[in-house]
């Protein structure tokens, strides 16, 4: 069994900053971000031993730190996801203009990122920032992999079409009329 | 695959493309041009969280952990002096000022016990002024487990109950018999039963908690 180095200090210098970044993405709030990695960091510090290789660490503590997370935030507060059964609120693949702007200016991707819902945002960022497959992300998340995948379609989906009504640079905006599917509207 | 099918295998993870997506992208301009642009929005993605960071957030992290293992250190010290205290305190408040001989008491508050008949305690009485042995002391010491109880004793059978479940082997006196109550008294006896006797320690009453600080 491999264990991270016995001196806090040493585990805070390895994972406090990404924890951070993650924190802050889940709650979006500097104070509250800080207090979850205090306590994921305090209360984990002593139950390492069940972690069986260093490589599995870090996504323990995401782990963790998302369930800390979970606590703070009311039933009533969670956002209703749509069911992967039911399309009818999504967008067809048609609708997004084809040509998408690239998003140069950090604001604009800022803007974007903290418009996504919670759970759509949650995995962009533990795929792009911490490269986990959707596989990892389903363990992480506590997911089926089709969930996982969904969410992250429809994560992109919705950042494309907010750059596309928002965008930074006018010569670059493609209006396209929202088409939606004649089964039912978006909920 | 389609460009259907390979535009949302790019929007699900562009890094992480099914061969038969590269393989269409490959030979499709319009596929191309937009799985460019997602990794150049991946790109930006990245680097937005990667600048996401809290300055002399490892310092106050460090600081937390400090004061936390010194509240505990804290808690500790104090539950381990006022322990200490209680004990001393009962110890002075038996015997009419005489130090018990042998047999410290440990003190437990309000240990479920039962109380002697009122013919027995009187019976004790007697003979600890007979063999002139203040209230609370005790002449009894060495090492074994010994047990004071009584048949009708519904708590003595707890606690002996206790000691079998654990494997702790014990010697019984009965109080009934008048060997049983002379050893009892001898035993610094008088306040109720049961009454174990762990080396130089003295329990009255019976919980699982008494016993297994003096048993463990």
């Amino acid at each position: 069994m491999i264990k991270p180095s016995g001196h806090f200090e040493a585990l805070v210098a390895a994972y406090a900053d990404d924890l951070y970044r993650y924190a802050y993405w889940l709650c979006r709030d500097y104070h509250q971000a800080e207090d979850l990695v205090q306590e994921t960091l305090l209360r984990s510090w002593r139950g390492f031993g069940s972690v069986r290789a260093a490589d599995a660490v870090k996504a323990w503590l995401l782990t963790t730190l998302r369930r800390e997370f979970l606590r703070t935030v009311a039933p009533g507060e969670r956002p209703q996801l749509l069911s992967l059964d039911d399309e009818d609120g999504a967008l067809a693949e048609a609708d997004l203009p084809h040509y998408l702007p690239c998003m140069d200016d950090e604001i604009d991707v800022r803007r974007a990122l903290e418009r996504l819902p919670r759970p759509y945002r949650e995995v962009l960022i533990l795929q792009v920032y911490f490269g986990y497959s959707t596989e990892e992300l389903a363990a992480i998340v506590g997911a089926t992999e089709a969930a996982v995948a969904n969410r992250l379609l429809r994560a992109r989906k919705a950042l494309a079409l907010q750059q596309a009504l928002n965008p930074s640079s006018p010569t670059q905006a493609v209006v396209v009329p929202l088409k939606r599917r004649q089964q039912g509207g978006p909920k | 695959m389609n460009c259907a099918d390979a535009r949302r295998a790019v929007l699900i993870d562009p890094q992480r493309l099914p061969l038969e997506a590269r393989e269409h992208i490959q030979t499709c301009a319009g596929c191309r041009e937009e799985f460019g642009g997602w990794l150049r929005r991946d790109a930006a993605l990245l680097q937005t969280v990667r600048t996401t960071r809290r300055d002399g957030l490892a310092e106050r992290l460090v600081l937390a952990q400090r004061l936390q293992q010194r509240r505990r250190r804290f808690a500790a010290v104090a539950a381990a002096g006022l322990t200490a205290a209680g004990v001393g305190l009962v110890v002075r408040s038996l015997g009419d000022g005489q130090p018990p001989i042998g047999g410290k008491l440990v003190a437990f508050a309000n240990l479920p016990k039962s109380e002697l008949p009122a013919s027995t305690a009187s019976r004790v009485e007697q003979l600890r002024k007979a063999r002139g042995i203040g209230a609370g002391a005790s002449s009894v010491g060495g090492s074994g487990v010994r047990i004071y109880t009584a048949k009708w004793c519904a708590i003595c059978k707890q606690a002996k109950t206790y000691l079998n479940s654990h494997g702790i082997a014990f010697d019984e006196s009965d109080i009934e018999t008048e060997k049983g109550l002379q050893a009892y008294t001898d035993a610094g006896g008088g306040d109720g039963i049961p009454l174990l006797l762990v080396g130089n320690k003295r329990v009255v009453g019976f919980s699982e908690q008494a016993y297994d600080a003096v048993l463990r």
